[in-house]
């Protein structure tokens, strides 16, 4: 796969598996070069980014047609996190989003799936390092899980005596559940995965310093919307895609992360989302969406041991954690033509894995331009 | 009584000084924020950036917050500037070290923030991780006084330097600090007892116009000294501002590694100029790429134990060359 990097008009294009740069003219990729050059992402803050999905992915359709495409809209999330709570224009973003949905859905002829993540609610409490020989580390997408690493046994006694820990899940207690796990699975499990109660947040030491007005809550059903069958668990949509493109439809998985908690939009239905003890969320959510796999047949843990180096060994170094794209996603799906764009960074053109992804380049919420990653075969 | 920390020399008695990270008691000069830390996380050195000493080795990276400058675009001004005194916990020495060691951590270094405004805590947290066999830096501005230089050198292993400009006129105006000379002071005498980078962040129409001057004083320092010309995406008063053309920059790098050899030009993602290239025979000796900010990702050691696997020349790395070099 080869990725055109964008920082600021300036383009460069890479070997994705490698990082390296790989000689090509500017006339080569024009169609991939321009739509970088057309489509400047706005910013994590600024709602201008949720038309930026959508107009970006109409240009995908008008030059590639795809059959399957998948738009994430990560706005609320980014915006609302840091302020204090304003129902209104939390309602006015997510109907904005939902209206571009529909738009883009009618004017191309999709079906679309929707999938409302990473729910949140006001902040009431954070929780900071324990008095435990563990390492609690944490970070601000998704504050209401963290981990333990180089913890001891008296250290669970301590996370299950606080208050405002809902759960401590002992690495030891999964491995003995599921006796198949990927070595990469179990070797970056931390020692305890500590989930918080309703309302609360981790910050441990990755955590960013900014102060946060929302905490993430840790949703063991999501908000969906289907115009095909009806997902009984987040894990089933992956085969209800499939089954409408094999009967010749064309589907768009659309993935808004951000949703105030308990405020379900019209036509919506909360569908299950948790397996064992885990509420798909983040990463391994967009994985049970693409491929359908339970958490546990994944080489991903939930929460990663940050404490450890990365594998000397790791393939794709611009694509976080991944070694290799999952050819068992929906998007690398035999015989159909895919799509993605989706201001959030990184995750989406592995998962997706599709002929062509867009997705800006943003960490901590510094914008520093756009990847385009996309199979020359393909196109 | 005058803070003799920092080339500001607050006087402590008039109020809380530039800083306000000191305050007197007892007719001492003491931290008012002892062992609070507001990062404190793993990274590769090439993030920091460092590329000539332990390539590809993980460091303990700690912060805590203010700084005696006040950078226009500063990137960190939520921690650096303010308005709010940012988040922080307490850590001592000992559990930092503990901590350092338990995750197998090459070092210590001190970053995100401006180490000379909670120096006492760094030095307490240095002197500990030295105990164990730890290497230990800093990223700085240098705008320290030569007490402070000589303090640092003694116990620091390296130095990332951040050389602005060395216009006392872009001092003032773009940093809120009087003049680049003593920063240029600091340059020359820490690198003659540790291994020192120098990053110079450039901004739009403000700075680039200086590399070959800065390229001068840096060659009659050390030739062979790593410097890293940062792309600055600026924040802060900047926000609104456009980070420089690449291609304009570029054409700049590669005039000024005539003179410096080692120059990088980074801080923009897919940047192809962050690999250690051979002097001698042109032949890459250390791959990396940019895929964040700041400095970049290690690839791939292409050297034997340093030397050029090409033409055999000696390249100036520092390591220990392990076989956790992968």
């Amino acid at each position: 796969m080869l990725g055109i990097i964008d920082a600021g008009g300036w383009q460069n294009v890479v070997e994705l598996s490698s990082g390296r740069q790989v000689e090509a003219g500017e006339k080569e990729y024009s169609k991939v070069r321009k739509l970088l050059k057309d489509f400047p992402y706005p910013g994590d803050g600024n709602d201008n980014s949720i038309e930026w999905v959508t107009n970006a992915a109409q240009r995908i359709v008008d030059f590639h047609q795809p059959h399957w495409m998948l738009l994430s809209y990560t706005q609320p999330l980014y915006t609302e996190i840091y302020l204090p709570e304003n129902l209104t224009d939390s309602q006015n973003r997510q109907k904005r989003i939902l209206d571009n949905i529909l738009n883009f859905s009618n004017k191309n002829g999709y079906e679309p799936i929707i999938v409302m993540t990473g729910g949140y609610m006001p902040l009431l409490d954070e929780i900071t390092q324990p008095s435990i020989k563990g390492l609690l580390e944490s970070w601000i997408w998704g504050a209401s899980v963290a981990g333990v690493s180089g913890a001891t046994l008296e250290d669970k006694d301590v996370l299950m005596a606080h208050p405002h820990i809902a759960q401590v899940i002992d690495k030891n207690d999964v491995i003995a559940a599921h006796p198949n796990l990927h070595p990469h699975f179990i070797e970056y499990f931390p020692s305890y995965i500590v989930i918080a109660k309703e309302g609360y947040a981790f910050r441990g030491i990755n955590s960013h310093e900014g102060k946060t007005a929302m905490a993430d809550v840790y949703s063991k059903s999501l908000p969906v919307y289907s115009s095909l069958d009806t997902p009984q668990h987040t894990k089933d949509i992956r085969s209800i895609m499939e089954k409408a493109l094999d009967k010749g439809k064309k589907v768009v998985l659309v993935v808004i992360e951000g949703y105030r908690f308990g405020n379900i939009p019209n036509g919506f239905t909360l569908c299950d989302n948790v397996d064992d003890w885990y509420a798909y969320r983040g990463m391994d959510l967009y994985l049970a969406l693409h491929t359908g796999k339970p958490f546990y047949e994944t080489e991903f843990p939930p929460v990663y041991d940050r404490s450890k180096p990365k594998s000397s060994k790791a393939k794709y170094p611009m694509s976080g954690f991944f070694n290799d794209l999952p050819e068992d996603s929906i998007g690398a799906k035999e015989g159909i033509k895919s799509g993605a764009v989706s201001s959030r960074s990184m995750i989406t053109h592995m998962i997706a894995n599709a002929d062509i992804t867009l997705e800006c380049y943003s960490r901590e919420r510094s914008h520093m331009g756009l990847l385009a990653a996309f199979k020359p075969n393909k196109l | 009584m005058n803070c003799n920390y920092c080339e500001w020399r607050c006087d402590l008695t008039k109020g809380k000084g530039v800083c306000g990270m000191y305050e007197l008691r007892g007719g001492d000069i003491v931290e008012k924020h002892p062992n609070k830390w507001s990062r404190c996380h793993g990274v590769y050195i090439e993030r920091i950036p460092i590329f000539h000493a332990w390539p590809n080795k993980r460091f303990l990276q700690l912060g805590c917050f203010s700084c005696n400058a006040a950078c226009a675009y500063c990137i960190n001004a939520s921690i650096a500037i303010g308005p709010q005194e940012p988040i922080t916990f307490t850590m001592t020495p000992e559990e930092i070290v503990d901590l350092a060691l338990k995750s197998n951590y090459k070092g210590i270094h001190f970053g995100i923030n401006e180490v000379t405004v909670n120096l006492p805590s760094a030095l307490a947290v240095s002197k500990a991780a030295k105990k164990q066999g730890l290497i230990v830096g800093c990223s700085t501005n240098a705008f320290f006084t030569q007490e402070v230089a000589k303090l640092f050198s003694d116990i620091f292993d390296f130095f990332n330097i951040s050389l602005k400009s060395i216009s006392d006129e872009f001092y003032k105006i773009n940093l809120g600090l009087p003049s680049a000379v003593p920063v240029m002071r600091n340059i020359k005498y820490i690198s003659s007892h540790a291994h020192v980078e120098i990053t110079t962040p450039v901004v739009l129409h403000g700075n680039e116009s200086e590399l070959p001057q800065i390229a001068d004083l840096l060659h009659s320092i050390n030739p062979e000294m790593a410097w890293h010309i940062f792309r600055i995406l600026p924040k802060h008063l900047m926000a609104n501002d456009s980070p420089p053309d690449v291609e304009y920059l570029s054409a700049m790098v590669e005039k000024v590694k005539e003179k410096m050899p080692y120059t990088y030009f980074g801080n923009f993602i897919g940047s192809n100029w962050v690999d250690t290239i051979c002097p001698n025979c042109g032949e890459i000796a250390i791959e990396r790429m940019c895929d964040c900010a700041c400095g970049a990702k290690f690839l791939k050691n292409n050297t034997l134990n340093g030397n050029c696997s090409n033409c055999g020349n000696k390249l100036p790395i520092i390591d220990d060359w392990g076989n956790d070099l992968c």
